[in-house]
């Protein structure tokens, strides 16, 4: 399986850079478009692939007084998110994850997005984490979910939503039909779809801002070069996945 | 307008699971896009140089999406099955067997032979046996209302303004019609409208805003279209249009990256892996579109500047002369290919036939074999020529040389001789005449003696002695 796509922070399946000229075939900006976005990476790594690499750069680069804030460790085996790979995955022969988070970092501000925030994206990141470490277990058909979850309790207090609430809609669902509601119990693989979704809906949405923000950075004042724009070069990125194990059945 | 592109490979695993299924579906799409543009370029050109064509008849993949996005395909199943409560994997499954599992479709869609818990699609590619276990969850993968409610309702102003620009990157063309609320929150965006058509703004959260948008009118006593959450299958199934339709407003040009081994090697290359990518991205297939058609052309000049030499002297220097090289490529063509249907001459172009070029190439290799065959050969005799010339020149000059050497011996020889005979015939006279004067004198002084003696008697002695 490719390691050469693990080279860069790998957030997108397929994204598009689009450098706007206008009439004059001067260059008036740039502009990313995210298409068919793999979000599954989250939540499920296949044997020797790693998660996004920006949750192993802050796991190794974060300063002791942030990584005991978020909850962080630089032993990722102890999140299941970052773990499935097994072994061979992380880290990467070559890639020192402090430095390429020192190296991001840099980045995000060049974009514009001062310190402050930076560690609120990076608090973000780290409830996912923690998410993915929620531990639901199931008694006969119903899904279980301790109120004092450790890991719940952290992500839920970095998402700033109430822990009650969150385990009650993670274990539990509701069908509204005309007339009532109707409230059943999920079994403890639906919780985990359901907690996985909601997880990878948060890591999708603060994507979609982080590309909103860079091309607003690329745009100029007001997406004044969009407007501007007459004619435009697309580069479509797709991570080149080659994978042949031929099956044998 | 331009727009690169770099397709993603195909995906076989030994286990596919949803995931693949949407990329495969991607790469069929992508594909079907590269064949058609291949093919309108090559229909173009036969179009722009006027000949004679019929329509070409390439592997269209059609069939195979049509039995992935078609109005009772696999996701229009695949969407039914997940929005039933009950619906199960096993359920879809069946559901497929089904519906699809028809003559029609039998080149495209085929059950295992084994077990009943897959499903197998023939992609352009090769076929792919798809588990069916998982496909209705990571299809539904939609967040429930009441997550999204409280995320909506989240203390973290951060993660507030992530979901605000989440929602206000949505146009609200862009936005399902199933969710009207959405159609207020994308609007924001409209200041980013260009020239540039941008349909990938939909992307990821198409869903997401637009359930956010109707739970927030929920929270206002509204609940609409909750049965109608757009899937996963449904979402990647829109971006995929959208990203076509931004391709078919660009000018494509492809450029296929080959991975050669798989350890990152200088200089190694793994045949097998190669041709199966080769065939993965359907380059392979590419060739035969073009193979179908008339793959090779030339232009009239480019052709007769290679060609020229296949025709005799006589036509090519004239027409050349003249500048009729249409005339020379004609005579050209007429000497080379017998079979008519396997070229066609165009405005400014000659199209031929697969394996035509190969064979011109054969003739022309032969052709310069022989004259250079010819060139040598008068070479060699002209040298060969020169060479017996000059050792024929050599010789006679030796020959002089020597001759002129034995002559003036000879010459020497008999001059010595004769000198020789001279000096003998002058010292014999000499000899010869001082005997006979000696003689003569002694003869004389006896004969005078007596005289003398006799008138001495009578005279007296001699007045000077003898």
């Amino acid at each position: 399986m490719s390691r050469c796509s693990f080279r860069f922070p790998r957030v997108a399946q397929h994204l598009v850079t689009q450098i706007l000229f206008d009439g004059k075939t001067e260059i008036v900006g740039a502009r990313i478009r995210t298409y068919l976005l793999e979000r599954s990476r989250l939540v499920y790594q296949p044997e020797t692939e790693r998660n996004y690499h920006i949750f192993y750069q802050l796991c190794a680069g974060a300063p002791l007084k942030e990584r005991k804030d978020l909850g962080l460790d630089t032993d990722i085996n102890k999140f299941f998110f970052l773990k499935q790979g097994g072994p061979s995955s992380t880290p990467i022969p070559n890639v020192d994850d402090a430095e390429e988070f020192r190296l991001t970092q840099q980045a995000l501000s060049t974009v514009g997005i001062s310190v402050e925030k930076q560690w609120a994206v990076f608090k973000l990141l780290a409830s996912l984490l923690h998410l993915g470490n929620m531990q639901i277990t199931q008694s006969r058909n119903d899904a279980l979910l301790d109120d004092n979850e450790p890991s719940m309790l952290l992500a839920t207090r970095f998402l700033g939503v109430t822990a009650s609430e969150f385990k009650k809609w993670t274990v539990k669902k509701q069908i509204v039909t005309r007339s009532e509601k109707i409230i059943t119990s999920l079994n403890g693989s639906q919780a985990t779809v359901v907690r996985d979704s909601v997880a990878k809906f948060v890591y999708a949405c603060l994507f979609e801002w982080l590309v909103a923000i860079v091309n607003e950075s690329l745009a100029g004042e007001n997406g004044e070069a969009a407007s501007k724009a007459e004619m435009f070069i697309g580069v479509l990125e797709c991570v080149a996945v080659y994978a042949f194990h031929w099956s044998t059945y | 307008m331009t727009l690169c592109t770099s397709i993603y490979g195909f995906e076989h695993f030994k286990r596919n699971s949803f995931e693949q299924f949407c990329i495969n579906y991607a790469n069929e799409k992508l594909q079907q896009e590269f064949n058609a543009h291949v093919f309108k370029l090559e229909q173009e050109e036969y179009l722009r140089e006027e000949i004679q064509w019929k329509f070409i008849d390439f592997a269209d993949n059609k069939p195979c999406i049509d039995l992935i996005e078609g109005k009772l395909g696999v996701l229009s199943l695949l969407d039914e099955e997940s929005r039933l409560p009950a619906g199960t994997d096993a359920s879809f499954l069946q559901k497929l067997t089904t519906q699809l599992d028809k003559p029609d479709n039998k080149r495209v869609f085929k059950k295992p032979r084994f077990g009943n818990s897959a499903f197998t699609i023939a992609h352009y590619a090769l076929d792919v046996t798809y588990e069916a276990e998982g496909f209705l969850e990571k299809n539904r993968d939609t967040v429930p209302d009441e997550h999204l409610a409280l995320l909506a309702s989240t203390k973290n102003p951060f993660l507030k303004e992530v979901l605000d620009a989440a929602l206000a990157s949505v146009r609200p063309s862009d936005a399902p019609p199933a969710s009207p609320a959405a159609s207020d929150s994308g609007s924001q965006s409209s200041r980013r409208s260009s020239l540039i058509p941008d349909p990938g703004r939909v992307a990821l959260v198409t869903s997401g805003a637009g359930q956010v948008g109707t739970t927030g009118a929920a929270g206002a006593g509204k609940r609409t279209g909750v049965g109608k959450k757009p899937t996963l299958g449904s979402i990647f199934k829109a971006s995929l249009i959208n990203l076509m339709d931004t391709l078919s407003t660009t000018n494509v040009h492809y450029i296929r990256c080959i991975k050669p081994n798989e350890l990152k090697r200088a200089w190694e290359f793994n045949p097998q892996q190669v041709l199966g990518q080769l065939r993965a991205c359907g380059v392979l297939e590419t060739i035969r579109i073009s193979c179908a058609g008339y793959p090779s052309r030339w232009t009239y000049e480019e052709f007769a500047e290679r060609y020229y030499m296949l025709t005799k002297s006589a036509i090519w220097v004239t027409t050349i002369k003249q500048n009729k090289i249409r005339e020379l490529c004609l005579a050209i063509l007429n000497a080379t290919i017998k079979d008519e249907d396997k070229y066609q001459s165009g405005l400014t172009k000659i199209f031929f036939r697969a394996g035509m070029l190969a064979l011109l190439e054969g003739q022309r290799s032969d052709r310069l074999n022989e004259l250079v065959t010819i060139v040598q050969k008068n070479m060699r005799r002209k040298m060969a020529v020169k060479k017996y010339q000059e050792l024929r020149s050599a010789t006679i000059r030796i020959q002089t040389w020597w001759r002129g050497r034995l002559a003036q011996k000879f010459v020497n020889g008999v001059r010595k001789e004769a000198t020789a005979i001279r000096l003998q015939k002058a010292i014999r006279r000499f000899l010869r005449r001082k005997e006979f004067l000696d003689t003569r004198n002694a003869v004389v002084r006896i004969q005078s003696r007596t005289f003398i003696a006799g008138a001495e008697g009578l005279f007296g002695a001699h007045p000077f002695p003898l």
